[in-house]
């Protein structure tokens, strides 16, 4: 008869056998630094050869497979500088230690709130961090795709001081291995932004597509992110252009026929990038071309309805009684 | 509900507070740790010292292998042992039914996943690394993936295995093969791939021991099959492989195969140390069987009044690189294809063949989930073309008593297939989309995405049934004891003791309301589920509480008749009496009762003499082997269910939301109405996930998504309230008139939700898990990798 | 941060009298540090620093309530509360855990929500095979502390990262809905 227990004892369940000196497998992480400061995080990684440590929902699981082995890890947890947002008269400042959770009830960007409301879990939006999103920069991530639709600068430290890109060139050039993204700067919204995403499920799934779009009535334009088409967010240039010039500004109105040629439009682009992703699991890619236009024209639809002339920026105004439009999830 | 049907919302509000015996929703006795987190499981066990063992697997589909070089993994500070094939001792092969899976993979790997090796080591790390340190030269070889091809060419050319290409094929006859209706439908439908995505992963600490055996406890659905297989493995006697059920999260078939337990096994006694081997989650959507892919083709034709003439039907299901218990599988999908109908003229043509995908054995449903789903797909196109109501027509169709079913085994027991259809049809609507429908509850949920005004709302039904118990002549049986005694305190107790295995799904609780009920005890210990008392048959086949339950209370009854006659002898009753105590004798209320003297003896007092105790093996009544043409009585008895699934679904994006579902299920007499409806709304939540999200991806032998990250597994946003109503018609020949309840619901969710969708769009749906492209895109888009590409593999 | 580039800066910058903070880094991959789980400090000797949360509750603390399903943050079996939030502790680094507070299913308390939980799930059959369970009684017991009236959709959405593959979750509902009753 075995005389099995559950794994109770402490000092026995400690791995007391092992002896590193020679041990087989010995992890390659052999530093973990947990500084307080930017200053002393970006110190740390100007010696290279350092991952960044931001929410860890993504690199834990890999350093349990082993799929990541960086010789230092650089954790930013008690970066408590990097945990703030702000305002300022037309800029929205978001340090990049802040997380999906803390951003689901932000009144000043009701847009962004939406996002990070569907992200994931709620284990993964606790855990979650924005710099962690532009950091391990999925080709599907909700953030990536929202920013890239708002036009978001990301502010950059290293040792030898501090730069910021946008977004765009931040997705296409990354990040050096001594660099620190600790913050992005999104302007404040000037009119309604929505953010729409296809899932495998009806809660806690990765988006398939996504549909990020703003509406900016100050500078009279209109701009969209595609998630899930290409390696970044796809951003429909000419469809854009296009549904800037059908909206009637003076009333904040779209015509029925403007808002199916911006769908369609968004569609052909999203056929038309060079860098396609392959067919998935759960979806075809040529689903999410199609999904793609649907959900941009639902999105032009509810931040500009035909008939609701004069909303106040950040809702969608009062004829918009659609799911998913900013102002529903105003709080 | 006024009739025999018990009312889902009357029934179900009794907790326990009446007592603890059959009927009530007493709660489990492994609840309060479970929920405590200090009930282990295998994964949880450990012994100071102990081993950590891990496997090798085949990166390929198909190889050939040159050669295995173990010696550098040997070196390997801390790593203990290094096995391959050359080391099993006795028969290199295992299998439920067959032995064609060998132990390791010798010349050739058949699947991708498929063990090479396993190491010993003093810590897990030291184990992996040791894996990584074997080096095996494998030659790729194609790999053969389209079951349909391995059919076409009759299985002969390019044997994967020297037992051929085909596990079995079975071409079932029933009627006049050329009769036809004047009403005719045919189609063509798929089926992915489903894992049992049970969430604790396989795990087993083995010990050895003196005796040259092992000691093992393991968490697994049939402990004494995995004895048998060890030991000739082993090559030693049984009763040296003594197992002992760990903790179990989980089953749901996918630990009904051996998985690890050789290995572990193998490695304990080379290395003579306690071990503990297990999997993380990628390797256990590798290493245990799943549900098989299907393909199916269906002609049904039908008289002008909606009266079923013929059903033809070709089932061709993947079986993988080896038999598991395909050929099981393969007579349910083919007994059950054409449904719970009367159908006077059945051709079913099914084979089940070996290919280089993933094996695929046991899943809640075994076989009928997959043809259900087409059989209800067909049903409802009838309908349409006869232009009759879907409920209507299934209640022209249904098989009742006295019915001859396409086996040509007579329904003999109650069947209410009809009761059933009709009760789900009458339970109430949810209420239609609005404009105060909250976002949260359109088509894709929290994700927000859908439109109120392309929402469009489906209702669909399904009828299945599903065979209980082992079929085909099996000869099934369990055994357990039971004992009275007096406890510690002084006070009565009986102690069961059962090799059943415990999955969750509740035997331990019923074993005790049954000894409650047959003993009149209020202490029931349950023993360790072990291999030192004779088999209970696996939990499968919904035959636990029906063959365990009636084993445990035919030994509870004798247990009360060596009791009475005890008391009988005590208080000096003639002869005749002691030996037919229950003439004078009653046992109530812990007390033996002489009713005519009007004397009491209280239970404790007897016992003092020592404890009373019983074993007895229960057995099903025997049916026969099917014959070669698909004819016999081979099923011991059938358990109903009718779904109705309302689905709401954004027909410009193809999602789908579930927006309630209602359950009609037969289940002989309700024994723990809080269990029953447990196991009512898991196996409907296991049918929505294939209906809707659930597949593993092979692709061309290799498995896409082994983790939770890409299968997709409903969540609790996904899975409805469940409007459920249990339909009591006692079972003739089953402990208290019970059924098993564990697979019908799955076998007709899947199909209700399905028609949902169909009637939401008006799109025929030949495919499940359904994409959302299924409902977007013109066909030829929405299926390439499933209908037009010749070798697509396994339903992906 | 002294230049040896180890978590012994931590200590540096940690001299807010922080206790659990990382105490040292040894000399090599293998660290020893202390975490404050369920109340307690726990001592965790000579583990690897790239473990996770769940990895060192597991076989270094023995806190085996904690489950391993899917070890990437998809199941909800490992959720634990840190400093009051919940999460999946396989995505937590066990050593960037120190200074954090942690609750697993053990220190929620023997009284009040966590009891109420606890008493709904055994009387309404939430357990089945009980894998997920302690997990969801985390979940719920900070959802129900949060939002006590949560109605049915905030509910099924808080506890959408929990996945459950015995109960189809209606039994799980059924004993939230009676703690609410109860409460009302």
């Amino acid at each position: 008869m075995i005389v099995a227990v559950p794994h109770q004892a402490t000092d026995q369940a400690t791995d007391q056998s092992a002896d590193q000196s020679t041990d087989p497998a010995p992890p390659r992480t052999a530093r973990l630094h947990r500084p307080l400061t930017v200053a002393e995080a970006v110190e740390i990684l100007a010696d290279g050869d350092a991952e960044i440590l931001a929410g860890g929902t993504d690199l834990v699981p890999a350093l349990r497979a082993r799929q990541r082995e960086p010789r230092r890890l650089v954790a930013l947890r008690r970066v408590l500088e990097l945990r703030s947002r702000g305002a300022s008269a037309n800029m929205l400042i978001i340090g990049a230690g802040v997380t999906y959770h803390d951003l689901t009830g932000w009144s000043l960007s009701p847009g962004l709130a939406a996002m990070a409301r569907v992200v994931g879990s709620p284990q993964i939006r606790n855990t979650g961090t924005v710099g962690g999103a532009l950091g391990t920069a999925n080709p599907r991530g909700d953030l990536l795709t929202f920013l890239s639709a708002v036009g978001t600068e990301i502010v950059i430290n290293s040792a030898r001081g501090a730069r910021t890109v946008d977004v765009a060139s931040f997705l296409a050039t990354g990040l050096a291995p001594t660099e620190l993204v600790t913050a992005v700067r999104l302007p404040r919204p000037c009119g309604p932004q929505v953010y729409l995403k296809i899932g495998s499920r009806q809660a806690a799934s990765a988006a398939l597509v996504s549909c990020a779009l703003v509406v900016d009535r100050v500078h009279e334009r209109v701009t969209c992110a595609i998630g899930g088409i290409a390696h970044q967010p796809t951003r429909p240039a000419a469809a854009e252009e296009f549904v800037r010039q059908g909206v009637d500004w003076s009333t904040g109105t779209i015509p029925a026929d403007v808002v199916a040629g911006f769908g369609e439009l968004v569609a052909e682009a999203a056929g038309a990038v060079p860098d396609p992703l392959p067919d998935d699991v759960g979806v075809s890619a040529a689903y999410r071309r199609h999904a793609a236009g649907v959900l941009a024209a639902r999105a032009v639809g509810r931040c500009l309805p035909a008939a609701a002339p004069g909303a106040i920026p950040g809702s969608a105004g009062p004829g918009s009684a659609g799911p998913g439009s900013a102002g529903r999830f105003r709080s | 509900m006024a009739d025999s049907r018990s009312s889902g919302d009357q029934e179900f509000t009794d907790h326990a507070a009446a007592g603890q015996g059959i009927g009530r929703s007493v709660p489990r006795p492994d609840g309060a740790d479970k929920i405590d987190g200090t009930f282990p499981y295998a994964g949880d066990l450990f012994l100071p010292g102990m081993l950590h063992a891990r496997t090798l697997r085949s990166p390929h589909p198909r190889a050939r292998i040159r050669r295995i070089d173990t010696a550098a993994a040997r070196r390997l500070p801390g790593v203990a042992a290094v096995v391959t094939a050359g080391d099993v001792p006795g028969r290199a092969t295992y299998g439920l039914i067959v032995a064609d899976q060998p132990v390791f993979a010798r010349d050739v790997v058949r699947y991708q996943g498929e063990p090479v090796a396993a190491v010993a080591a003093r810590d897990a790390r030291a184990a992996v690394r040791a894996l990584a340190a074997i080096d095996v030269d494998y030659e790729p070889l194609p790999a053969v993936t389209d079951p349909e091809r391995i059919v076409s060419v009759g299985g002969e050319v390019d044997p994967l295995h020297p037992d051929g290409n085909i596990f079995r094929e079975i071409h079932l006859r029933h009627g006049d093969p050329a009769a036809r209706g004047t009403v005719q439908v045919s189609d063509s439908y798929v089926v992915g791939m489903q894992d049992q995505a049970f969430l604790g992963c396989e795990a087993a600490l083995v010990v050895p021991t003196a005796d040259g055996g092992i000691d093992m406890r393991v968490a697994t659905q049939w402990l004494h099959s995995d004895r048998e297989q060890i030991a000739a493995c082993l090559g030693i006697p049984e009763d040296r492989v003594r197992l002992t059920l760990a903790g179990v999260g989980g089953a749901f078939g996918g630990r009904e195969d051996i998985t690890l337990q050789i290995h572990g096994a193998l490695l304990a006694r080379v290395t003579g140390q306690p071990l503990r081997i297990r999997y993380d989650r990628v390797e256990s959507f590798l290493g245990h069987p799943h549900r098989h892919p299907a393909r199916l083709w269906f002609r049904h034709t039908a008289s002008r009044r909606g009266q079923l003439v013929s059903v033809h039907a070709r089932v061709v299901l993947d079986g993988g690189a080896y038999a598991s218990s395909s050929p099981a599988v393969l007579a349910n999908a083919v007994t059950h294809a054409s449904g719970p109908y009367r159908v006077p003229h059945t051709v079913v043509d099914g084979w089940v063949v070996r290919t280089n995908n993933p094996p695929c054995g046991a899943m809640r449903g075994f076989g009928v989930p997959q043809v259900a789903f087409g059989h209800e797909a067909q049903m409802d196109r009838l309908a349409d073309a006869l232009g009759m109501d879907p409920v209507e027509l299934r209640r022209r169709n249904v098989l009742e008593p006295g019915d001859v079913l396409p086996t040509g085994q007579l329904v003999a027991d109650p069947l209410p297939l009809r009761e059933a259809i009709a009760t789900v049809a009458a339970r109430p609507l949810p209420a239609p989309v609005s404009d105060r429908t909250p976002v949260t509850s359109l088509p894709g949920g929290r994700l927000a995405a859908a439109d109120p005004g392309r929402v469009r709302r489906g209702v669909g039904y399904a009828l299945a049934y599903k065979n209980l118990l082992f079929s085909e002549g099996f000869d099934d049986f369990s055994t357990a004891r039971v004992r009275l005694e007096l406890g510690p305190d002084g006070t009565p107790r009986a102690v069961v003791h059962s090799a059943c295995a415990e999955v969750g799904q509740g035997f331990v609780t019923i074993a005790g309301q049954i000894v409650r009920t047959e003993l009149g005890v209020d202490q029931v210990l349950l023993a360790p589920a072990d291999t030192a008392i004779g088999s209970a048959g696996p939990t499968s086949a919904s035959r636990q509480t029906w063959m365990s339950g009636g084993a445990v209370r035919a030994a509870a009854v004798t247990v009360a008749e060596r009791l009475l006659g005890r008391a009988a002898g005590r208080l000096g009753l003639p002869p005749e009496v002691v030996a037919e105590p229950r003439r004078l004798l009653a046992l109530a209320d812990g007390e033996i009762v002489a009713s005519e003297a009007g004397t009491r003896l209280p239970l404790a007092d007897l016992l003092a003499d020592g404890p009373v105790e019983a074993v007895e093996v229960f057995r099903h009544r025997r049916t026969q082997p099917l014959g070669p043409d698909g004819q016999g009585d081979v099923h011991v008895a059938f358990a109903v269910a009718a779904h109705r699934a309302v689905v709401d679904v954004d027909v410009d994006l193809g999602l789908v939301r579930v927006v309630s579902m209602a359950l009609a299920q037969d289940v002989g007499m309700v024994l723990n109405p809080m269990a029953l409806r447990g196991q009512a709304e898991g196996g409907t939540a296991q049918g929505l996930g294939l209906a809707l999200m659930e597949e593993l991806v092979v692709d061309g032998g290799v498995v896409r998504n082994p983790t939770f990250h890409d299968y997709v597994l409903p969540t609790i946003a996904d899975v409805p309230a469940l409007d459920f109503v249990a339909l009591t018609h006692a079972q003739p020949g089953a402990p208290y008139g019970v059924k098993g309840v564990g697979e019908a619901a799955t076998c007709s969710a899947t199909p209700a939700v399905v028609a949902a969708v169909r009637a939401a769009i008006g799109r025929d749906l030949r495919r499940v898990p359904i994409r959302p492209q299924d409902l977007v895109l013109p066909p030829g888009q929405a299926h390439p990798a499933d209908l037009v590409r010749p070798d697509a593999g396994g339903g992906g | 941060m002294n230049n040896d580039g180890c978590a012994r800066g931590d200590i540096a910058g940690g001299s807010d009298g922080d206790a659990a903070a990382l105490a040292g880094c040894g000399t090599g991959r293998r660290v020893s540090y202390q975490l404050y789980i369920d109340g307690g400090i726990r001592l965790v000797a000579d583990a690897w620093l790239a473990e996770s949360l769940l990895g060192v509750l597991r076989d270094h603390l023995g806190v085996m309530s904690v489950k391993d399903a899917c070890e990437q943050g998809r199941c909800g079996s490992c959720s634990v509360l840190m400093d009051g939030r919940l999460v999946a502790s396989c995505t937590v680094l066990a050593a960037d855990a120190a200074g954090a507070v942690v609750t697993t299913v053990a220190g929620l308390g023997a009284g009040g929500p966590a009891r109420a939980v606890r008493a709904a799930f055994l009387a309404h059959g939430a357990v089945q095979c009980g894998f997920c369970t302690p997990g969801f009684v985390v979940a719920v017991t900070d959802l129900l502390a949060r939002r006590p009236d949560a109605d049915e959709d905030e509910i099924r959405e808080a506890l959408a990262g929990n996945i459950c593959r015995c109960t189809g979750y209606g039994r799980i509902m059924a004993a939230i809905r009676s703690i609410q009753d109860t409460r009302r």
